[in-house]
């Protein structure tokens, strides 16, 4: 696995509910598969959907990239909370997700952009946020 | 409550119910008006949901009315199973993006509006309030109390009924 450095990643500020930390690049070679430690921290307070969870679950998906896939997301156990009489299935505080993107065996020497899409849905014991996106990029360099 | 003076009109709208019959606001002239953005996946507005369903069918003879405003992006194939099964008597009419811009946004769920009779937004609550709360600021807006000693008494005689 690659060390995580102090990548962090800030988004839609006023909505900012989750942070994203992830390592400030990657190397992998031709048709390799590499692992990607990412960490989520959540706002005091809030949780999102975990990626089980029935509706607006949190849910990964790397944008159209000739040189990578997304071959697989680990995500944690979730949490269960209560909340109006149902228990909802969740993440909250802090945790890791590890993504592993698969080279292609064609991909173009040199370093290119991974962009996923973070979708989530957020709430406190008082309030929702309506559903969000954010992005996470992931510099690749891709070598012989 | 906001005093008269300080208190903006609500903005229009039309939007459908589930019978897909067109609502405005205009519908309500005259009334108090529970304005409730909620969604079915947002855990603290079904808390106040059997509230404002309660106050529909305490105050409705009164003048009053809940309308709440879905913002189910999937609309009615989720909303009307959940009304049904959550036994809502009051209307819902299904929300957009347009109709929430011109109530600031509406970020975050449950929004309610308390509207008093002139249609002007008497108060706002963004999250999960008490349920004294909206009944002192309903009661407040039927009586037209609007004096602070009006409030008070109000505030009071409905402590004292809790």
């Amino acid at each position: 696995l690659l060390p995580l450095t102090a990548q962090q990643i800030d988004f839609n500020s006023l909505r900012a509910v989750v942070r994203l930390s992830a390592p400030e690049r990657v190397a992998a070679t031709r048709n390799q598969s590499v692992t990607v430690d990412v960490v989520a921290t959540l706002k005091d307070g809030y949780h999102i959907n975990s990626n089980i969870a029935p509706t607006y679950p949190l849910k990964i998906s790397l944008a159209e990239n000739a040189a990578a896939q997304l071959q697989n997301v680990i995500y944690p156990a979730p949490k269960s909370h209560k909340l109006a009489g149902e228990t909802l299935s969740v993440f909250d505080g802090e945790f890791r997700l590890k993504l592993t993107f698969k080279v292609a065996p064609n991909a173009p020497i040199g370093r290119t952009l991974l962009t996923s899409k973070v979708n989530y849905q957020a709430c406190d014991d008082r309030a929702c946020l309506r559903p969000d996106s954010i992005q996470l990029k992931l510099p690749l360099d891709i070598r012989n | 409550v906001k005093s008269d003076s300080t208190r903006k009109a609500a903005p229009e709208f039309a939007l459908k119910d589930a019978d897909g019959k067109t609502v405005t606001l205009a519908d309500y002239k005259g009334k108090v008006v529970l304005l409730n953005f909620w969604a079915t996946w947002c855990g603290p507005c079904k808390i106040e949901i059997p509230w404002f369903a309660d106050f529909e069918q305490k105050y409705k003879d009164r003048g009053f009315a809940v309308l709440g405003v879905a913002m189910d992006e999937e609309g009615w194939e989720v909303i009307k199973p959940y009304l049904e099964q959550s036994k809502v008597n009051y209307r819902v009419i299904l929300g957009n993006d347009t109709v929430a811009g011109l109530y600031g946004g509406v970020e975050s769920l449950p929004t309610t509006f308390v509207l008093d009779r002139n249609g002007k937004i008497a108060s706002t609550h963004v999250g999960l309030v008490s349920k004294s709360d909206y009944e002192n600021e309903i009661m407040q807006l039927l009586e037209g109390a609007t004096s602070s000693a009006g409030r008070s008494a109000v505030v009071a005689a409905n402590r004292a009924a809790n």
